[in-house]
């Protein structure tokens, strides 16, 4: 097969959780499959990013070093593309890395499968997973020709543990590309506090109540607690669609893909589109009356009991704590 | 200013019957609806047209029954009604189908703006809009919430992070919203007539004319199966929930996470 291709995203010289976690899986599937897992990094300074990408896998790097633009970027790596052929591309599934995945899919013909949940090497070739049907089914997606592209949001597979001691070759490219392609420019940002407090996909700690929170009363204390150890609430879509708290704050396949250090759930019963959006963090607690909740099968620490008397307890006791 | 807002009709999901023991899905019982990302497009390219004093056209790839959204589209404020539909384009891939949307759009002369919806509640793939922009040479603005006329182009909003991202880009210009645009209002009487006496140009591929190359969808699902279950985790012990949450609390500090 030929060669795993990661493209990174950087966001002022450092690489996105994404491109690291991508790189690293692609990396086990280029030993699998007896290719290459190569990075492309395209920035005003990439020598960090080619750094981590060596530790996370990447054997060679194809370093262009300008300034990341979207519409530019498409074009560098259809280039790229052109002159390397790779078999595979993976991206990750961001603002960015969806418009540059789809611009590059229609630029180079390339067949695509986006928001994917795995990616398996097989005898016949590579398969792309990704949940359909209200996550009761998975669909396996082969895409015909090369190279072939996926994406992938952060949080999909587990950050491993990088070799500091490994090194990449690094090619310096730089492919000609006029700047009249860039048609679109970001002007500004501007911090908002709603928004701020719905940034679960960066968020240490998340706190998640879903429909057995079974009131807007009772939802507002997940505040209370989140509060308390410093982290921030999530939700299932029946609480979003209960009008409990707004779309930004869902977690699954139609909302944010989170990766906390630590996942507490009350009244979550652990539908497979929730599940997807939250599987890969580091250490989850579930609340859940209904033993045979599917929430069970993820959670590291399974409390079977009314969220009505554990959470008022957690919060008191947190008090107490923190005087 | 020639204005074009891309619709898309999708299943009521809930409608959607899956059974769990043989894993079969039925989506003949499934009711049809606009995708909301599109509704929201809709709401943003009614307001470029009122402001910019330009013609809109509602566009749809699908069958017979998408003239409902298009009509839907038409009592909002769109002037003009097109819909694609051939066997050819049955199980369209993401690629074919903005190679489609591009033919429909090269064949009226273009447009200057071009809204779509981000993410369809079915495919939920998002590539719709960014294809198109890459085909047409054309700058893309994606997933925005709000979006402007400005004297140099067009301005836009998307959340990211911790706040909102402002971005400026020139014409023509591909804009996919997400549903914090919002619905376009409830439909005047006045538009409510138009869309009954609205006409729907039907284009097919012996006007569209693709390649059978360009037809051949690249991607295919090969199948269905049920996602494996994963192992337990530990059970707390506790005589009720007051002492599960103490203990719960005292679990985690021991273990650092909070
Ligand atoms: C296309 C599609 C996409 C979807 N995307 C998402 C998505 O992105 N995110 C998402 O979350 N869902 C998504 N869903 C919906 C998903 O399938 C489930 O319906 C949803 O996650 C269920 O939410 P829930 O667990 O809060 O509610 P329920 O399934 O109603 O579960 C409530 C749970 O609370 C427990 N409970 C009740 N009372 C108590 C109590 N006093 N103490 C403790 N536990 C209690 C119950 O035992 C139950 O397990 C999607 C569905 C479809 C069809």
């Amino acid at each position: 097969m030929n060669n795993i291709w990661v493209i990174f995203e950087l966001t002022e010289g450092k690489p996105s959780r994404a491109s690291l976690e991508i790189m690293g899986k692609a990396a086990a599937l280029a030993s699998e499959a007896g290719c290459a897992a190569e990075a492309v990094v395209i920035g005003e300074d990439t020598g960090i990013a080619a750094e981590q990408a060596a530790a996370y896998g990447a054997s060679k790097v194809y370093a262009v070093d300008r300034a990341s633009v979207l519409e530019r970027d498409s074009i560098v790596v259809e280039k790229l593309s052109g002159k390397y052929a790779p078999g595979v591309i993976l991206i990750g599934s961001t603002a960015y890395g969806r418009d540059l995945a789809a611009a590059v899919s229609a630029r180079l013909g390339a067949g695509i499968a986006s928001e994917c949940t795995d990616i398996e090497c097989r005898e016949d070739g590579v398969h792309f997973i990704r949940p359909s049907y209200d996550g009761l089914l998975n669909t396996d997606i082969v895409i015909e020709g090369e190279p072939k592209i996926g994406t992938f949001r952060r949080g999909i597979f587990k950050l491993g543990e990088p070799d500091t001691a490994a090194s990449a070759e690094i090619v310096k490219e730089d492919p000609d590309v006029p700047d009249s392609v860039m048609l679109t420019s970001l002007l500004g940002f501007t911090p908002d506090d709603d928004v701020a407090k719905a940034d679960i996909e960066n968020a240490d700690i998340i706190i998640a109540g879903g429909n057995g929170m079974g009131s807007q009363e009772s939802f507002d204390r997940l505040y209370e607690l989140a509060r308390l150890v410093g982290g921030s609430v999530g939700a299932s879509r029946i609480a979003v669609n209960n009008g409990w708290i707004s779309h930004d704050h869902q977690i699954g396949i139609t909302g944010k893909t989170v990766t906390p250090k630590l996942y507490i759930s009350f009244g979550i019963s652990g539908a497979v589109p929730h599940v997807n959006g939250m599987k890969n963090s580091e250490y989850i607690v579930a609340v859940n009356t209904d033993p045979d909740a599917p929430i069970f099968k993820v959670a590291n620490q399974c409390v079977v009991k009314d969220l009505n008397e554990v959470l008022p307890a957690m919060i008191e006791k947190l008090k107490e704590i923190k005087g | 200013m020639k204005i074009l807002v891309l619709i898309k009709e999708v299943p009521v999901v809930n409608d959607i019957k899956i059974d769990r023991e043989t894993l079969t899905v039925d989506r003949s019982g499934a009711g049809k609806m606009s995708d909301p990302a599109g509704l929201s497009a809709v709401n943003c390219a009614v307001a470029f047209a009122k402001a910019a004093g330009a013609p809109l056209t509602a566009m749809s790839m699908g069958p017979d029954s998408c003239e409902g959204i298009l009509r839907d589209a038409a009592a909002y404020g769109a002037g003009e009604l097109v819909r694609i539909t051939d066997d050819a384009y049955a199980g369209a891939d993401s690629l074919v189908t903005a190679r489609v949307l591009k033919a429909a759009i090269d064949r009226a002369g273009g447009y200057d703006i071009i809204f779509c919806g981000a993410s369809s509640i079915d495919g939920a793939t998002g590539q719709i809009g960014p294809k198109l922009a890459a085909m047409l040479g054309a700058g893309i603005l994606s997933h925005v919430s709000s979006a402007s006329l400005t004297e140099e182009g067009v301005e836009a909003e998307r959340k990211t992070g911790k706040g909102y991202e402002t971005l400026s880009g020139k014409i023509p210009v591909v804009i996919s919203v997400t549903t914090d645009a919002g619905r376009p209002a409830a439909p005047s009487l006045k538009g409510k007539t138009a869309a009954k006496k609205a006409v729907v140009t039907v284009l097919d591929n012996s006007i569209l004319g693709l390649s059978e190359e360009e037809l051949a969808s690249r991607s295919k699902v090969v199948s269905l199966y049920p996602p494996k279950a994963e192992a337990k985790g530990a059970v707390l012990e506790a005589a009720d929930g007051a002492e599960a949450g103490v203990k719960l609390v005292d679990l985690l500090t021991e273990k650092h996470y909070i």
